[in-house]
């Protein structure tokens, strides 16, 4: 922690302080000239050493909120906590202007300024904090080599490639190590080998330097792999928040389940049901094929209803039909065309009583067009569903 | 999901802000009414007097009345002198128009040799103010010592010269030469040059010869970018002053601005019907604003193209007499006049060849007192336009890209719409302001009045400049800032000035080469103190005075300091890709 950081303090108590580093409370933001809120009532912790994922499609207020985080948007209302120290409180009017926060924060247009070099712009926080000359340069040399870029201090910030800007970017938000990062989309201008490679570097910088990180991301593979948590939101509402295995394995609503990962929706009726939403579900079109699920609404479903089955693709296994019936536990199905993606082979399958899917097989089975297929689902863990409902559409 | 510590807020480091937007609202505010004071309380004032029907405004008391109105119906030729305006915009325009669509799209789509640099020179051409050139012109045409007329005489033993400048002909050759193909050159060849070509090889993938490209998709993409030019012209039709005056005056034609102000400075200045007369154009104007919006706004977006690999055609051997062509239009748009000017100011006489060459207009000139005085008032205007303009226009832009602020609206407005409106009514209705005001009133016949016209005249094409760059340099350089711990000032110093540099040279200079030509928005607010070089070549080479040597000598020297200014201009749009918007408003028509 820096001079300049507020750290301890005597109203605190010191337990939660050292777990919580921003706190977020009922905020709500509506921008002028929209109807619509871009946030409301939002409510979140980010922990020490964690990041948190604000994950979402565009517009659904999680930009927003980084940026009410960081002092460059004005929340209508709530409150605002670094540690036990109140950044926001609209209903007291107070307002921490962003310099006085000292938080990192990456943009997702880097934003190196052009006309300084790249000791300059690592250099410039600290200038402005009023850091001693000679610290100055040592932070700057160990914030490059973090980052692996000494021996480039000189260079201007034009005359480098994006994965080099986007390592300045990261060496001027931690170089006053701040006790949050806020990192707004910071991949998604760089190509797809590149975004791997700084995905698992910064997990290994998190590791290293055990700071909270808030990150924004509409990319739900970065979200996934990166997250100690995940908060997902639309329409400025959080949907669901938890670990990635959590959202991923069980989605509370139809928006959660659609924006995280693909899932394929299975015809299919109730054959019974139990008090904990655990549902016996016989497919449509396959006379021998019970699946288990559960359903997350609160009053769960009846024992007749129709629902439709949510199941993630690699939970279906491909097998070639040995002609006859399908055997129990499978439904059967005609590959209409495959196409080689290089790690997989993905099927379009006419699945008997469900209509067209895309699958993925496996790489050394391959499987030819217009053949008989007998798939084969795990046959528990899957979600039930009272609608097809999905975001895409609206 | 636990639930927060019990937290309590420090007080150390925070600033508890008081209503926060105040300071804001109260820039907003100053700037509303300072400009709304000096570009909109002007124009109204104008409507406002039409209807004093005092005889004399200085003595008699304010008293309401159409009679002004009655009167200027009734005079002859006050009326006329509109329609004379449309005759003259007319015949420029039908003429200019196809000439300059032609150089265009020769200088944009075909291989013509050297075309960025033809089409550099056309810009020169356009810098350069229509006052040197109109001189130069009466130099070349005078009908009894015009230099071409006299040669003609010469040769052919002719009794009279065949060409006469001072005629409807005449004045709209002078425009032609002046700016009206240039402006036309200027504002579509880079239209025309970011067309998409991937759109005309479509066309040829699909089975089309190029002729049929030509008329099929290239000719329909051109008329976009043609009809939004024209519709920049429209309000033109009452921005030219100084060639009507030189040439049309002479032989008793007046257009509406020359109209003004001949009633203004009439012996016993007619006020009353001068208004009037303002107040028609302006309702005129009013008329045309939303219509020319309207197309600008419509045809926006049917332009934008990220190709930039036009596809050129080649017309072979055509590629050099088209390239000859041009080199002979620019001679007579630029070259030409000023040979001609530098070739006039050593002639004993001008147009009697026979008299031989002489420096003594030059030692004259240049020993003249008022020459002196003139020379230093607009080095005057255009540094000081050079160095207020760009900060003014600069924190403008700020206001109206990067806050919220109510009134942005109307602050926009304010800027675009006031572009519209011609300099002689400006500088009429500032005349009247500057009166009416006490306080004010000691400003007027001073350079503090001329300066404020000259800092304020650029503004709808400078705040736009400014605006296309703040939007491009992205608030995230200056977020970044503020979230690295940089307050305000040091967010000013160290991350826009830097940044906007380029763009705040290049607005100085702009202005700096708007004012050094400036006539007719600041001549009735100029006094005798306060002559600038184009007020002093104008009257020069008015026939009242008529020394038209001294004018050429004078000329040069505003040719001068808007070719530098022009070439200044180019320097740093080319180092810093700063590039010019046909949309930047009307005043980038002027």
């Amino acid at each position: 922690m820096t001079s300049a950081a507020p750290t301890s303090t005597a109203t605190a108590k010191p337990d939660d302080d050292a777990k919580i580093a921003v706190s977020l409370r009922g905020l709500w933001k509506t921008y002028p000239g929209s109807s619509k809120p871009a946030v409301q009532d939002l409510s979140l912790d980010i922990r020490d050493g964690e990041i948190l994922t604000l994950l979402g499609p565009s517009g659904c207020g999680k930009t927003t909120t980084l940026r009410m985080v960081a002092g460059l948007e004005h929340p209508d209302a709530g409150d605002i906590y670094f540690g036990a120290q109140a950044v926001v409180m609209t209903a007291k009017r107070l307002f921490m202007s962003p310099d006085k926060r000292n938080v990192g924060m990456v943009f997702q247009s880097y934003a190196i300024w052009p006309h300084m070099t790249v000791a300059e712009n690592v250099a410039f926080p600290l200038q402005a904090r009023h850091f001693p000359k000679n610290e100055i340069k040592d932070r700057v040399a160990k914030a490059l080599d973090l980052v692996g870029l000494a021996g480039f201090e000189d260079r201007q910030g034009p005359l480098l490639s994006g994965g080099q800007q986007q390592r300045v970017a990261f060496a001027r938000a931690l170089v006053t190590e701040p006790r949050v990062l806020l990192l707004d989309e910071p991949f998604s201008n760089l190509d797809a080998k590149l975004r791997e490679q700084m995905r698992v570097g910064v997990k290994l910088l998190q590791k290293r330097l055990n700071i909270a990180m808030l990150f924004v991301t509409h990319d739900q593979i970065e979200a996934l792999s990166l997250s100690n948590r995940i908060v997902l939101m639309n329409f400025g509402v959080v949907q669901q928040q938890g670990d990635p295995r959590l959202l991923y394995e069980a989605p509370s609503n139809e928006f959660v389940r659609d924006f995280v990962g693909r899932t394929l929706l299975f015809k299919g009726k109730v054959q019974s049901s139990n008090g904990a939403g655990q549902l016996a579900i016989a497919l449509e079109g396959a006379p021998d094929c019970v699946v288990f699920g559960r359903t997350y609404h609160p009053d769960g479903i009846a024992s007749g209803a129709a629902v439709y089955m949510g199941v993630r693709p690699e939970d279906v296994e491909i097998l070639p039909a040995n002609g006859g019936a399908p055997p129990a536990g499978t439904i059967g199905g005609t590959v209409q065309a495959a196409l080689f993606v290089g790690e997989r082979i993905e099927y379009q399958i006419e699945i008997d009583g469900q209509g067209a899917m895309l699958l993925y097989g496996e790489r050394h089975r391959p499987i030819e067009e217009a053949n008989k297929v007998w798939l084969k689902l795990r046959p528990d863990g899957h979600s039930a569903w009272s609608s097809n409902w999905s975001h895409k559409d609206e | 999901m636990e639930q927060s510590p019990t937290i309590t807020p420090l007080s150390v480091p925070i600033t508890i802000s008081p209503p926060r937007l105040s300071r804001g609202h109260f820039l907003m505010a100053m700037v509303l009414i300072v400009l709304g004071y000096l570009l909109l309380w002007p124009v109204l004032l104008l409507l406002i007097n039409s209807f004093n029907a005092a005889n004399d405004w200085f003595v008699e008391p304010r008293r309401f009345g159409i009679d002004h109105w009655v009167n200027a119906f009734q005079r002859p030729g006050l009326i006329q002198s509109l329609g004379n305006s449309l005759l003259i915009w007319s015949l420029t325009v039908g003429i200019s128009f196809p000439i300059g669509v032609a150089i265009a799209w020769l200088l944009a789509r075909t291989k013509i040799p050297c075309s960025r640099t033809l089409e550099f020179l056309f810009w020169v051409s356009y810098m350069v103010p229509s006052l040197p050139t109109t001189i130069a012109w009466i130099t070349l045409l005078d009908p009894d010592i015009g230099m071409i007329n006299v040669g003609l005489k010469n040769l052919f033993g002719l009794d009279q010269g065949p060409f006469n400048i001072f005629s409807v002909p005449g004045i709209v050759w002078a425009n032609l030469m002046g700016h009206g193909i240039s402006i036309k050159v200027m504002l579509m060849t880079p239209a025309f040059r970011n067309m998409d070509s991937t759109l005309e090889e479509a066309a040829r993938v699909g089975g089309a010869s190029n002729l049929r490209t030509l008329f099929k998709v290239t000719l329909p993409l051109m008329v976009s970018p043609m009809i939004m030019v024209f519709a920049l012209q429209l309000l033109r039709v009452f921005q030219s002053f100084e060639t009507e005056y030189l040439l049309g005056v002479p032989f008793g034609f007046y257009v509406y601005s020359t109209k003004v102000y001949a009633l203004v400075r009439n012996a016993i200045p007619n006020y009353g019907e001068a208004t009037v007369l303002a107040s028609i154009t302006l309702l005129m104007i009013v008329l045309i604003i939303p219509l020319q919006r309207w197309i600008l706004e419509r045809r926006r977006y049917t332009t934008i193209t990220g190709s930039f690999r036009p596809g050129l055609i080649d017309l072979g051997k055509g590629n050099y007499l088209a390239f000859a062509l041009l080199a002979v239009f620019l001679t007579l748009l630029t070259f030409g006049p000023m040979v001609i000017l530098i070739l006039g100011s050593f002639m004993q006489r001008i147009g009697y060849f026979v008299l031989g060459f002489t420096l003594e207009h030059w030692r004259l000139v240049l020993s003249d007192p008022v020459f002196v005085k003139a020379l230093r008032t607009t080095l005057t205007l255009a540094l000081t336009a050079a160095l207020v303009s760009p900060l003014i226009f600069s924190v403008l832009a700020y206001i109206l890209v990067r806050t919220r602020l109510p009134g942005r609206g109307a602050l926009d407005l304010m800027i675009w719409g006031s572009g519209a409106i011609p300099g002689i009514l400006a500088g009429l209705g500032l005349l009247w302001v500057f009166i009416g005001t006490p306080g004010l009133n000691a400003l007027f016949g001073t350079i503090w009045a001329l300066i404020i016209v000259v800092v304020l005249q650029g503004k709808t094409t400078g705040v736009n400049i400014m605006k296309g760059v703040l939007v491009q340099v992205g608030a995230d350089m200056e977020e970044a800032a503020r979230v690295s711990g940089a307050g305000w000032i040091r967010t000013y110093f160290k991350i826009w000035l830097p940044l906007l540099m380029p763009t705040l040279v290049l607005v100085a200079v702009m202005n700096f080469v708007t004012a050094s030509g400036a006539t007719s928005s600041i001549i009735l607010l100029a006094s005798r103190d306060t002559m600038t070089l184009s007020l002093m070549a104008l009257e020069l080479s008015s026939n009242a005075v008529g020394n038209r040597e001294a004018a050429s000598i004078v000329s040069i020297f505003i040719i001068f300091f808007t070719v530098s200014g022009a070439l200044l201009v180019r320097y740093f749009g080319r180092r810093f890709g700063v590039h010019h918007d046909m949309r930047a408003g009307p005043s980038a028509a002027i």
